[in-house]
Parts: structure tokens; C-alpha cells; sequence
């Protein structure tokens, strides 16, 4: 199998009507569940499960990947218009999304967003088709060590979002990283913190501490006040694409982010969140602005969009090259094959070269559906601004309640998902970072685990853990962005108070 | 912010710090020993929460001292309210309470009329006071997102009293 033969596979399959189709409806739903608080990618596939047992294996991949599109370029409009991100990776989205929006410039956010979720879904779709073979053989060589240290790598993105106070960010992380660890210890898979409760013996649900964290938070702020969102000054129904001058500026970042996205969307248990972390990261630490970042910086939302929609092409190759799911929603695109009675693994896509060419199909029709149709989509999201504020709070809130429960049929996690929400209503408050403990929470049981157990690969050595070359390279990386994110913290709150 | 209420939290962060160290002593130690062990990344969590907040709280209270007048008013570091439009905690604490016995009423009641009067209550406590739209309206929301989640996609949503007459219509087979 070469490059260009897969490319071809890829894009005959689109000669397929029935392609269209499902590739059409998976789209659209896609946007509606990335649109919506709570729902997302691993709760959308979830939903639709149950349907791609009835379609062949090649139409199940294209339906579930466009799904996937969907989601991550249909986050970005509730994190732009109303400060709500549609899943943990768009958060930062709303951190400058959501500030320019309220300075009437939704359509600038919106327009960049559009350009760089676009952009990187095609670019990285070429990335995936000429990588996936040597990133395969990479995805081999990144053992617990080499994981701990791209986790901690990611943890390291957690300073860029500890707000106006260092110290209550880090404390929020460390809640968020107590949070993630609560559970059996997994070397020896004793109990901790479970206080005999058996539905938490195993730790909490990510999916529901973190929508409870992130979005439910962010319900129970919005209603300390009463407003119709077309009351605000500056909030304009114009729904005007950006001319190229005011998107020109953030090309290094969408290119820095699919990068960044697709390489870190490719090693598994990675995925969008920390793809996003990183290049926001790395878009700040590279930008002639930096200060803007969180106050509305149009480079941090390209980043930030490029990077989670590359990792949709990164998460693939280890899925279909390895039969490694690369996330939740890779899980899911396993299970459903399964079911058509494919045994995941390195063979996978050998036996069966059309589910790649289905999968490069999904990503590229989508993508193009949604070059043609997405910006009126989002300009249909404008005009949500004349809905009802108080109203669109509450049903938010039923239906990620819903969405929750749909997840295991247990109200427990909704019960959880309030509490943490309400946890979260102080963090937000009081300046402790909701998204750092969000980012901790998804991280940490697997930083716990990956460093636990690289060790007893290292023979309990420590030196020996370091020492590997791409841990300590990556670890090295870690620690220098650490110092330099803390040191730009204080450099910014100096000049603020000046 | 009310540097009340951010001491009072930084106060419970402290005390959150200690009790999750005094419970982390009564983790066991496992068969497999490692490096880490199953404490230390609880005890770290622990002793940087102890740390962390009392510096909080220090630094509050040495302000507080210095203050040279009683508003308790201080420059935000959290998100803020929009400005010019009044805010209520109570009401997002009653949304939260709202929510917390939708949650208890969810299996007992169902999901048919849990639902409806949670949709009401939440709206009501917003504001929203033409009962009978807000009515018909919780009405329809339930019963076309119970149709698209229970009966089209097969998600196992409690109906509570109904359970007998949905069993003989086939609806559900529990």
C-alpha cells in the first residue's frame, strides 16, 4: 500500500451515493452534538451506535468519522457565542473566543475558527495518509515512560491556563489531578478514596466531572443573572466573514496547531484535549502578542481549533494501523467493528484496506460539506443570540443531564456531574482554574499509571526512566515550557498592574 | 469579590489538604512495591493544598489587617459578572438545588414527569412566569426527547408509575 493508492482508495469511495449520504447526516449531527453542552464526540458516537450495526463496516467508518468533524469544528460555536465550550477541548476557545464575541467581534472569532478547523482537517488528512505508516512504527516505540512524559508534557500546558492567580490554577490542577486518581491503584489495584461506595471503587467517570467542571459550571454561573443575550453591547446579528487581512496572522498558528494536533492526536491515550493544550502553548510562547492570550488573541483560537480538529486524522493511526483506540470516540469506532467481526489490531486494515479508504473518505467529504455549508451554519448560530437566554440555560442543562445518563444508565454520574458543576461555580468565582483541573482530571490517572509502571519497566530505576531518549527529551521540553510559561505569568500580571 | 467568601474558601482548601492527608495514611501498602507507592501522589496533592491555601490565606489576612477601611470588595481573579445587570447567588444555589431533586425524583417519578416539573422549576426560578407555555412547552421536550432517546435509540430512561403499562404496550421490557 503506498501513499497515492490510498489517496485513490480514499477518494473512490466517494463514488459510493450511500457514502454521501451517511457522510451528510453524520456531518450535521455532528455539528449539533459539538454544538451542544456535554454531548460531544464520545457521547455522539455512543447515540448512534446502535445504527451502525445495520451498515456496512466502510459506511459505519465514513458516518462515525464525519461525526467526528462535525463535533470538533461545531464546539467551537457555543464556546464562541455563548462561553460554553461543547467538549473539554474547546475551552480554550471560549477563554478568546468568547472574550471577542463580547466585544462584537463573534464573527472574527467565528471566521477563524471556520478557517483554521477547515484548513487543519484537510491538511492533516494529507499528513495522516503520508505518516500513517512510520507513525505506526513510532505508536510501538512510545512505551509508559515515553507516555508519562508526553502526559506531563501536557500537564505542563495547565500554567498557560491558571488565570490572573498561578497559585490558585495549580491548585485547581492538583484538585483535578486527585480527581482523576481516585479509584484502584493501579499497580496493585487496591482501593483509594472510594470510602466504600463500590460505584466509585474504580474511580469517577471522566466524561461526566468534566462536562460537570466545564460546562455545568458554567450553566450555574450564567444563572447568577437574568439578560437576553441581544441586550449586550456590542452582540451583532451581522454575520460578515473576516477579510483575509484579520486571518492572514494566524497561519503560523493553524499550521503550528495541525502539526502539533496530528502528531499528539496519534499517540494514544492523548487525543484532542492535550493536542489543544499544547499548541495554544506553543502558539503563545511563539507569538508576537503574547499577552493577548486569554484576552481574546485570534492566534490562540486558530491554534487551539487547528490542533483538536488535526487530532481527528492523528487519533486514527494508531486506531486503524494498530487497533490501539487513539480515544473514547476510537473506542466506540473499534466496538462498532468489532461487531461486523474484525478483530482489532496491526492486521486490521491489511485484511481490509477499504476501512482506511472509508476513513479518509468520512474526514474529506465532511470536510468539504462543511467548507460549503459551515460558516451559514454558524451564521444560523449567530441568530441564536434573539433566543432565550433562561431558557436555553435550562434545556442545556436537561440535556446534558440526559446525555450524561445516556452514557451508562446511571444517575450517579448525573448526580456527580451536578456536584462537580457546583465545585466548579466557586473555581470559577474565585479564580481556580476550571480547565486546569479539567485537564488534570482527563490526564491524571493515566500520568499516575504510565509513570507507575514505566518504572517497573526501568526496573524501579529512576535514571534508567530518564534516561530513555524520548523521555528525556520530551520531559527536558516539559520543564523548560514549565519555567517559561511561570516566568510569562508573572511578566503579565506585572505589566497589568502597571 | 468578597474577600470573605475567597478566605473562606481558601480556608476549606486547607482543610481539604489535611483530610486528604490523614486518609491517605490509610491507604495499604499493595502486594508489588514501587518507587511511588499508592500515597504519594495523595500525600503531594495533600501537602500542596495545605501549603497552597494557608499562603492564600495568609496573604488575605495580611491585607485585611493593612486595609485601611472595611470594604470587603477586591479586584475579581475569577469570572465576572456582566457589569450593569444585577446578580443573584441565590438563584444559581436554587438552579443547583433544582437539579439535585430532579436527580432524586429521576427513577421514583420517571423520567416522564420527573422532567416537566424540573423544566418548570428551573424556568420559574429564572423568571419566566407564562406557566402555561412554560408548561406545554417542558411538556414537549420531554415527550419528544423521550421518544428519540428510549425509543429510537434504545437508551433505558426510568418512567416510574408507567412501568407496568409501558411493559404491556412493549415499550420497555423490564
Amino acid at each position: 500500500m503506498d501513499i497515492f493508492q490510498t489517496l485513490a482508495g480514499g477518494v473512490g469511495q466517494l463514488a459510493d451515493p450511500m457514502v454521501w449520504v451517511m457522510i451528510l447526516i453524520g456531518t450535521v449531527f455532528g455539528v449539533i452534538a459539538g454544538a451542544l453542552p456535554g454531548i460531544g464526540a464520545t457521547l455522539g458516537y455512543g447515540l448512534v451506535l446502535p445504527f451502525t450495526f445495520v451498515m456496512s463496516p466502510e459506511h459505519a467508518v465514513a458516518f462515525l468519522l464525519s461525526i467526528s468533524v462535525g463535533v470538533m469544528y461545531g464546539n467551537s460555536i457555543p464556546a464562541i457565542l455563548m462561553g460554553v465550550p461543547g467538549n473539554p477541548s474547546a475551552v480554550l476557545t471560549v477563554i478568546d473566543g468568547h472574550t471577542l464575541f463580547k466585544r462584537g467581534e463573534g464573527s472574527l472569532a467565528l471566521g477563524v475558527a471556520f478557517v483554521a478547523a477547515l484548513g487543519a482537517q484537510f491538511i492533516s488528512i494529507l499528513f495522516f495518509v503520508v505518516l500513517v505508516v512510520p507513525l505506526t512504527n513510532l505508536a510501538y516505540v512510545f512505551l509508559a515512560p515515553e507516555l508519562f512524559a508526553l502526559l506531563l508534557l501536557g500537564m505542563v500546558a495547565i500554567v498557560s491556563l491558571t488565570g490572573k492567580n498561578v497559585l490558585k490554577g495549580l491548585l485547581a490542577a492538583a484538585f483535578g489531578l486527585g480527581i482523576g486518581i481516585v479509584g484502584l491503584d493501579p499497580i496493585n489495584l487496591t482501593a483509594r478514596f472510594d470510602f466504600g461506595f463500590r460505584v466509585i471503587r474504580s474511580g469517577f467517570e471522566i466524561v461526566p466531572v468534566v462536562i460537570g467542571l466545564l460546562a455545568v459550571s458554567e450553566l450555574f454561573r450564567m444563572t447568577r443573572q437574568v439578560y437576553q443575550w441581544e441586550n449586550l453591547s456590542g452582540v451583532t446579528k451581522k454575520n460578515k466573514f473576516p477579510p483575509w487581512s484579520k486571518l492572514k496572522p494566524t497561519i503560523p498558528a493553524i499550521l503550528g496547531g495541525t502539526v502539533v494536533g496530528t502528531l499528539v492526536g496519534a499517540i494514544p491515550g492523548a487525543g484532542a484535549t492535550p493536542a489543544a493544550m499544547i499548541a495554544y502553548q506553543q502558539a503563545q510562547l511563539f507569538s508576537k502578542h503574547p499577552e493577548e492570550f486569554g484576552n481574546g488573541s485570534i492566534e490562540g483560537i486558530a491554534a487551539n481549533e487547528a490542533a483538536q480538529n488535526a487530532s481527528n486524522s492523528g487519533e486514527l493511526i494508531p486506531t486503524l494501523a494498530l487497533g490501539i483506540p487513539g480515544s473514547g470516540s476510537m473506542v466506540l469506532l473499534l466496538s462498532a467493528l468489532t461487531v461486523h467481526g474484525f478483530i482489532p489490531g496491526p492486521r486490521m486494515t491489511e485484511a481490509r484496506p477499504e476501512l482506511l479508504y472509508a476513513a479518509i473518505a468520512g474526514l474529506l467529504a465532511a470536510t468539504l460539506f462543511l467548507v460549503l455549508t459551515g460558516w451559514w451554519m454558524a451564521s444560523l448560530m449567530l441568530k441564536a443570540v434573539t433566543l432565550n437566554r433562561s431558557g436555553v440555560i435550562v434545556f442545556s442543562l436537561a440535556v446534558v443531564i440526559l446525555g450524561v445518563f445516556s452514557l451508562n444508565g446511571r444517575i450517579f454520574d448525573v448526580a456527580a456531574m451536578i456536584v462537580f458543576g457546583l465545585i466548579g461555580y466557586f473555581m470559577l468565582r474565585y479564580g481556580y482554574s476550571t480547565a486546569g483541573a479539567a485537564l488534570a482530571v482527563v490526564l491524571g490517572k493515566l500520568f499516575e499509571q504510565n509513570l507507575r509502571q514505566g518504572l517497573s519497566l526501568t526496573r524501579n530505576s529512576w535514571g534508567e526512566f530518564f534516561a530513555r531518549p524520548i523521555t528525556a527529551t520530551v520531559v527536558a521540553i516539559a520543564v523548560i515550557i514549565f519555567l517559561i510559561g511561570i516566568y510569562r505569568q508573572f511578566r503579565l500580571r506585572q505589566r497589568m498592574r502597571g | 469579590m468578597d474577600r470573605r467568601f475567597d478566605l473562606l474558601f481558601s480556608v476549606v482548601v486547607v482543610a481539604l489538604g489535611i483530610f486528604v492527608l490523614v486518609e491517605t495514611q490509610t491507604i495499604p501498602d499493595g502486594v508489588f512495591v514501587d518507587p511511588v507507592g499508592p500515597r504519594a501522589f495523595f500525600n503531594g496533592i495533600g501537602a500542596f493544598f495545605v501549603v497552597g491555601g494557608s499562603s492564600i490565606v495568609f496573604r488575605r489576612g495580611v491585607q485585611w489587617f493593612r486595609g485601611r477601611d472595611d470594604a470587603h470588595e477586591v479586584p475579581a481573579e475569577g469570572s465576572k459578572d456582566e457589569p450593569g445587570i444585577p446578580s443573584s447567588g441565590a438563584r444559581s444555589y436554587g438552579i443547583v438545588a433544582i437539579c439535585l431533586g430532579y436527580v432524586a425524583l429521576w427513577e421514583p417519578l420517571g423520567y416522564l414527569f420527573s422532567t416537566p416539573v424540573f423544566l418548570v422549576a428551573a424556568l420559574g426560578a429564572m423568571g419566566e412566569r407564562r406557566w402555561l407555555r412554560l408548561t406545554v412547552i417542558a411538556i414537549a421536550f420531554t415527550a419528544v426527547s423521550y421518544f428519540v432517546f428510549a425509543q429510537f435509540l434504545n437508551v433505558r430512561l426510568p418512567v416510574g408509575p408507567l412501568r407496568p403499562w409501558f411493559r404491556d404496550l412493549g415499550w420497555v421490557n423490564i
